[in-house]
């Protein structure tokens, strides 16, 4: 669904959890809210391919029925996809997740060839170091991006149209925005880019044995 | 979606106010009805999505099989402009339908500064401005609420009018439309001289006001047949009987009032003179605790709302406000939903109320003793004490609130700089206030200093209004007599008070004024940050249009006033006593507990006089 933001997609959630008579826990407090969270909140004008959350229930719920039930009451554009019961103590998702997919879409900068541009695109990676200067509330901060990026593809589609697929870490032990990937690209080309639609696509687990889907793995 | 509107939305702000997919919102097919109707807002999404009425109509339309109502808010400027630079009508939020494709297009009237954005609206939607320039093919515009009690200024764009409640006249007026376009004449006059024979309509252009030398009015009369010289209000006598919205739509954006709405009664009898509301609204209408509880299951089913909000003018007056927020609570405590209490009344009972609804969820308190001197108060027959006050105070502080905030009106009738320093000392006061034991201290106060607006149909109906450079001289004495650094002052902008007051006592000849500033670009005049008094300035320029006549001039009793031909039921000898009453400091009691006081509203609508209470009458107690 386009053009919500976050708060309007948990506000949205909330009131569903509501109509759905799904028996949440409540946080303590002037203002009880159902306790839900989601593995991250999705940057303002980003599209996303589907998002994880959790939800805390006073008691165990046949998942099939919590599924059904709330997606009745969800508004359209919304929906709960796929679902998996875990215990209390099941660590949170935002500590776990540790990988995000993106697709980016954009037409190829004007008088730039095909060729021209995906060579440039694998030369890019080839630099023994790419410097991201990151304005935090610390300060600025200067990282080497190239640790960061996990997958790369880029495609071409019809009319001049490059698809990239990029996978890169997420999460408080480090992350790479596609936005700062995408500038450092456009700044070593030396081309006018501009800043494309993005898609999350979601986000992963990434461990030694492979990349999980967070309903796929247990602790 | 239109692919149009999906290329523009990324480029305004807040675009959900434009989506139309809201939980709830109902989409039909046009084709498949016979009358479609746009719900217009002349103001921004969250303030219009907050509208009860709206929500009323809304809901009563779209029950029938046989008409649609979709809704339009006025777009806010950053829209506008996208409108405009890819030529995209103005359309109904639903099915994005064009504003000009609906057969009937009502707007609300709630505010006077929201009506050059009732032109920009029309503009956007291609419908021709005035309505006699409209013909086949164009939609019917129509006007209601609180403004339509003097909607004068407006008739040039306005085919009619709505005195009074919607809920049934709706009905009729869509019924009456059907017929008429099956018949297929398409005679617009014929169908509003039809219209004019609906109690409670009001067809502005079959009636001819003539004018003196001196500007002011001498007559007014149908121009047609069997015309009612004078138009009387409708109201629903029965509020349990009345439709009431139990699946309102849900935004996906915060609103200004962002909860379900419960109306517990309709109407107040407490009889504030400066209050419109209080006079229009008349008589006092409860609906039955059983009535508001089924409702309320309703709501909170429908709309997964945490809050639940009990408005009605004067909440607390509710005859069994107590059982309902303890049933309230015992019946969803559980699911932390949230109670509020919108209008208190300045006494410990309504403070306990507010404990027992919000604990101390809400960081201040709201009171409104409106006057600073008990003379003042006396003469807006606001009747609270200072020891009323005092004791609200004493025992909010006492429950642990810490902040007030506290409404006043400045430049009121007989006002003199003595009533203004008064406000200064009652906020004083109330920030010295401490609890009996314990160190709890008042920590802020608060106090919004409204401009006194003269409306129509109340006791001041025929005072001058004070002027902006008083007004402003009025601020300063307040602000010279506060001392204390706990007390925070908001003030309004006299300028665009007396714009309100313009239009809120105004006549036809404003119809030009409206247009001239709207094209001079003036749109949400009540936003501070739009309101632009440079051409405002410019439009009296160029209209030579002198806005002190109908503002800043004292109106003699005997005057026709352009209102006098809509009546709210409240007779004007009622008003001209209770004028009369106000100068001389004598207070009038609320009708509802003490003895009818002839304003005529009672009888007019044929009703017993003051029918309060639903079903289960118990007798009434006042905290
Ligand atoms: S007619 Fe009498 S009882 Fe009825 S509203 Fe007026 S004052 Fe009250």
């Amino acid at each position: 669904m386009r053009f919500i933001s976050h708060l309007d997609l948990l506000r949205a959630v909330e009131r569903a959890l509501r109509r759905a008579g799904v028996p949440m826990v409540f946080s303590k407090g002037y203002n009880p809210r159902p306790k839900i969270s989601f593995a991250s909140a999705l940057p303002v004008g980003m599209t996303s391919g589907g998002e994880y959350a959790e939800f805390i229930l006073k008691h165990s719920w046949p998942p099939k029925e919590f599924q059904a039930r709330l997606n009745e009451q969800l508004p359209i554009g919304l929906e709960i996809v796929a679902i998996k019961e875990v215990a209390y103590n099941f660590p949170a998702l935002t500590a776990v997740v540790n990988l995000a997919c993106y697709r980016i879409n954009f037409f190829l900068p004007p008088g730039v060839k095909a060729v021209a541009f995906f060579a440039t695109w694998e030369d890019f990676y080839k630099q023994e170091k790419i410097q991201v200067r990151r304005q935090t509330k610390k300060g600025i901060r200067v990282f080497d991006l190239l640790p960061h990026v996990y997958g790369r593809k880029a495609r071409l589609g019809e009319n001049d149209n490059v698809t990239l697929n990029i996978d890169l870490s997420f999460g408080p032990r480090g992350s790479l925005r596609p936005a700062e990937l995408l500038q450092a690209f456009w700044d070593f080309a030396g081309w006018e880019g501009r800043m494309p639609a993005i898609q999350r696509e979601g986000l992963f687990i990434l461990r030694d044995d492979g990349i999980f889907s967070p309903l796929e793995v247990d602790f | 979606m239109k692919p149009e509107l999906e290329k523009i939305l990324p480029q305004v702000s807040k675009p959900t106010r434009y989506l139309g997919t809201e939980w709830n919102a109902i989409k039909k097919d046009h084709r498949q009805v016979d009358v479609s109707f746009a719900l217009a807002f002349p103001d921004v999404y969250e303030v219009g999505m907050s509208h009860l009425g709206s929500k009323i109509l809304y809901h009563i339309i779209n029950k029938r099989q046989d008409a649609v109502a979709e809704r339009v808010f006025a777009p806010w400027p950053d829209m506008e402009a996208k409108l405009r630079e890819i030529s995209l009508p103005l359309f109904g939020l639903e099915t994005g339908t064009h504003l000009a494709d609906f057969d009937m297009i009502g707007f609300s009237l709630q505010y006077e500064l929201t009506y050059t954005n009732i032109l920009n609206m029309l503009a956007l939607g291609n419908i021709p401005l005035y309505q006699s320039e409209r013909g086949l093919g164009d939609p019917f515009v129509i006007a209601g609420g609180p403004c339509a009690f003097n909607a004068e200024p407006l008739t040039d764009f306005l085919d009619l009018v709505v005195l009074g409640e919607g809920e049934e006249v709706i009905g009729e007026l869509l019924t009456l439309l059907k017929e008429w376009k099956q018949e297929g004449s398409g005679n617009r006059r014929e169908f509003l001289c039809s219209a004019a024979q609906i109690p409670g309509v009001y067809v502005p252009s079959l009636y001819r006001i003539d004018y003196g030398d001196d500007g002011i009015i001498v007559n007014v009369e149908p121009v047609v047949g069997p015309i009612p010289p004078k138009v009387e209000k409708r109201i629903v006598a029965d509020l349990d009987k009345a439709e009431f919205p139990t699946s309102p739509i849900v935004p996906y954006m915060g609103i200004v009032h962002d909860r379900a709405l419960l109306e517990l009664f309709r109407g107040c009898a407490r009889g504030c003179r400066f209050c419109q509301a209080g006079m229009i609204y008349r008589p006092v209408r409860e609906r039955s605790l059983g009535r508001i509880l089924s409702q309320a299951e309703e709501l909170l089913l429908s709309t997964g709302y945490p809050e639940l909000s009990l408005t009605s003018l004067s909440s607390s007056d509710y005859t069994w406000i107590k059982e309902l927020i303890g049933q309230l609570k015992e019946d969803y405590g559980e699911t932390g939903l949230r109670v509020s209490l919108p209008s208190l009344r300045v006494d410990s009972f309504s403070v306990n109320l507010a404990r027992e609804t919000e604990g101390l969820r809400r960081s201040s308190l709201t009171l409104a003793p409106e006057a600073g001197s008990q003379r003042l108060r006396n003469v807006i027959n606001k009747n609270i004490s200072e020891e009323d006050i005092a004791e609200a105070v004493n025992s909010a502080v006492a429950s642990g609130w810490n902040a007030f905030k506290l409404y006043f009106m400045i430049g009121l009738p007989t006002e003199v700089d003595e009533d203004i320093v008064e406000i200064a000392r009652v906020a004083e006061q109330v920030a010295k206030t401490r609890a009996a034991r314990g160190a709890r201290k008042v920590r802020r106060v608060s106090i919004s200093i409204a401009n006194f607006v003269p409306k129509p149909h109340t006791p001041f109906q025929w005072e001058p209004q004070v002027g902006e450079g008083e007004l402003r001289r009025r601020q300063e004495v307040i602000r010279r007599g506060v001392r204390d650094k706990r007390i925070i002052i908001n003030t309004h902008d006299p300028d665009s008070s007396l714009l309100e007051g313009l239009f809120s006592r105004g006549d036809r000849r404003l119809g030009r004024l409206l247009v001239a500033a709207w094209r001079l670009g003036c749109r949400f005049d009540g936003w501070r940050e739009h309101f632009n008094k440079k051409k405002w300035k410019d439009a009296f320029a160029l209209t030579g249009i002198d806005p002190a006549f109908y503002t800043r001039r004292r109106r003699h009793f005997a005057e026709i006033l352009p209102w006098d031909h809509t009546s709210p039921g409240v007779d004007k000898d009622f008003l001209q006593r209770e004028y009369q009453r106000a100068l001389a400091g004598k207070t009038t009691p609320d009708c509802s507990f003490d003895s009818c006081s002839q304003c005529g509203v009672c009888p007019a609508l044929e009703l017993p006089i003051c029918p309060r209470g639903g079903e289960e009458d118990t007798p009434k107690t006042v905290g």
